[in-house]
């Protein structure tokens, strides 16, 4: 018997299964994050959130996919022994993906966090309108 | 804040050539660099103590940062060194970045001949 259709199978099963779970947990929390980082814009979060989404199931699908060239295989043995080493890259890589991701969102927040930040020192002296001087060190 | 003005001492070359680098710079907030001995400097800024002695920085609203505050301030102006002013101003690179800057603040008439501004005296300076 040759175990090359099983290998195929099951791999794609896991493939599109993992895919999915990761890009709905990516979903979820992302909105968050872009909600805080869009002031409120919740359309343009959601939007932006949506796209990242379809980025990651179109990479990861596709990339899933390509991954896999199966020979039929001789024993039982080496068809699971394929299929997991298979499997270990697919996930390997969708965890460095993930992180990117992750990443992206960290530094989209950051730079927003950026822009509306006060100076860092606190000044030595505030003047009045009339010119007569506040405080001092 | 919608502004940031910057008093400098027009007759150090180091500051002077800071003032250029600051110039070319991306800022958040738009920024305003004036000479210390300029009349514009002297009608606005006549209260302070600090005019031409220390670095000077300004906003709209009346807040006034001196020496490595207003170093900081002019850093966080900038677009690409924000984040660099938060970090020196957190609790480990502060005294670090303070005496630096008091250092290169004091000596600042020193370090021109370590520059290629052969002009000693400025010659659009008003005294």
């Amino acid at each position: 018997m040759e175990y090359g259709i099983f290998i195929y199978v099951v791999y794609a099963a896991v493939a599109v299964g993992m895919t999915a779970l990761l890009a709905r947990t990516l979903f979820r929390a992302g909105a968050v994050f872009l909600d805080d980082v869009f002031d409120g814009n919740h359309r343009l979060a959601e939007a932006v959130n949506r796209l990242l989404v379809v980025g990651f199931y179109m990479l990861n699908l596709g990339y899933g996919l390509f991954l896999l060239r199966a020979e039929p295989q001789e024993t039982a043995f080496d068809a699971v022994a394929y299929l997991v080493n298979r499997l270990a890259i697919l996930l390997v890589t969708l965890g460095v993906i993930h992180f990117v991701n992750v990443f992206v969102f960290w530094r989209i927040r950051h730079r927003a966090e950026m822009k509306t930040a006060p100076p860092p020192v606190a000044p030595q002296m505030i003047i009045k309108d009339d010119l007569s001087v506040e405080g001092g060190r | 804040m919608t502004r940031l003005t910057i008093v400098y001492d027009e007759h150090c070359a180091v500051c002077r050539r800071a003032r250029d680098w600051l110039l070319t710079q991306p800022t958040y907030v738009p920024l305003e660099l004036i000479a210390a001995g300029s009349p514009a400097a002297m009608g606005r800024f006549k209260g302070l103590p600090w005019l031409g002695k220390e670095l000077v920085a300004a906003d709209d609203e009346g807040n006034v940062w001196v020496g490595p505050a207003a170093f900081l301030t002019a850093l966080w102006a900038t677009r690409r060194y924000r984040g660099w002013s938060f970090r020196m101003s957190g609790e480990r690179l502060a005294p670090l970045a303070e005496s630096f800057f008091k250092m290169v603040s004091a000596r600042r008439h020193r370090w021109a001949r370590f520059l290629d501004d052969e002009e000693d005296e400025c010659s659009w300076c008003q005294n």
